[in-house]
């Protein structure tokens, strides 16, 4: 591997760790006791691809990438209110 | 030299995500889980955001980043506010045994 900069060889360092550290909130969801912890899973996993998508942003040099980044922190928010709200729903009418 | 401090906050930030990582699979209940999801990761974004602004530093990135920054910092928080709210009457209704 030949890397032209330190920038690239920190930006794709930083993209394998992320991409290792994957596993272990996909461990959490696979394996967690509830629902509950499934979404908080699922909330470190969003981080994740954020930071992710933040590092490739930066080693192809595209600031384009940003606005996919936008979208995937409104899903992360959105996402986990809005099952907390279901969570809750069903339980009021048990 | 901006290059460099740009790499070296992609690293602190990597570190970072995986030190949360592994406090998602480490700690024992919920609430712990939602501190380390909302606080760690956090703060790694924060890195992230601050390096990005760094390297391309134009008017769009800043406008772009400060909304990926107020949506990461302050709204995440309250989503897993509201989960662990919902995991607290759960469990109240399931100790009484029904």
């Amino acid at each position: 591997m030949s890397y032209t900069s330190f920038l690239d060889a920190a930006s794709e360092t930083a993209m394998w760790v992320m991409t290792l550290s994957l596993l272990f909130p996909l461990y959490r969801l696979f394996r967690g006791p509830g629902l509950p912890d499934r979404v908080i899973a699922l909330d470190q996993i969003a981080m994740i691809v954020i930071g992710i998508i933040l590092c490739d942003s930066i080693f192809s040099n595209d600031h384009l990438l940003l606005d996919v980044v936008l979208i995937v922190a409104f899903v992360l928010v959105f996402g986990a209110i809005i099952i907390a709200h279901y969570l809750h729903k069903k339980q009021l009418e048990k | 030299m901006i290059d460099i401090i740009t790499g070296i906050l992609l690293l602190a930030g990597a570190l970072i995500v995986l030190i949360a990582s592994l406090g998602i699979i480490r700690f024992r209940d919920l609430y712990s889980r939602t501190h380390v999801v909302t606080k760690v990761s956090s703060f790694a974004m924060l890195l992230f955001l601050i390096a990005v602004n760094l390297h391309f530093l134009s008017a769009r990135v800043l406008l772009v980043t400060l909304i990926v920054f107020h949506v990461v910092v302050v709204l995440a928080p309250i989503g897993a506010h509201v989960i662990a709210k919902v995991n607290k009457i759960l469990e109240g209704t399931s100790d009484q045994g029904h």
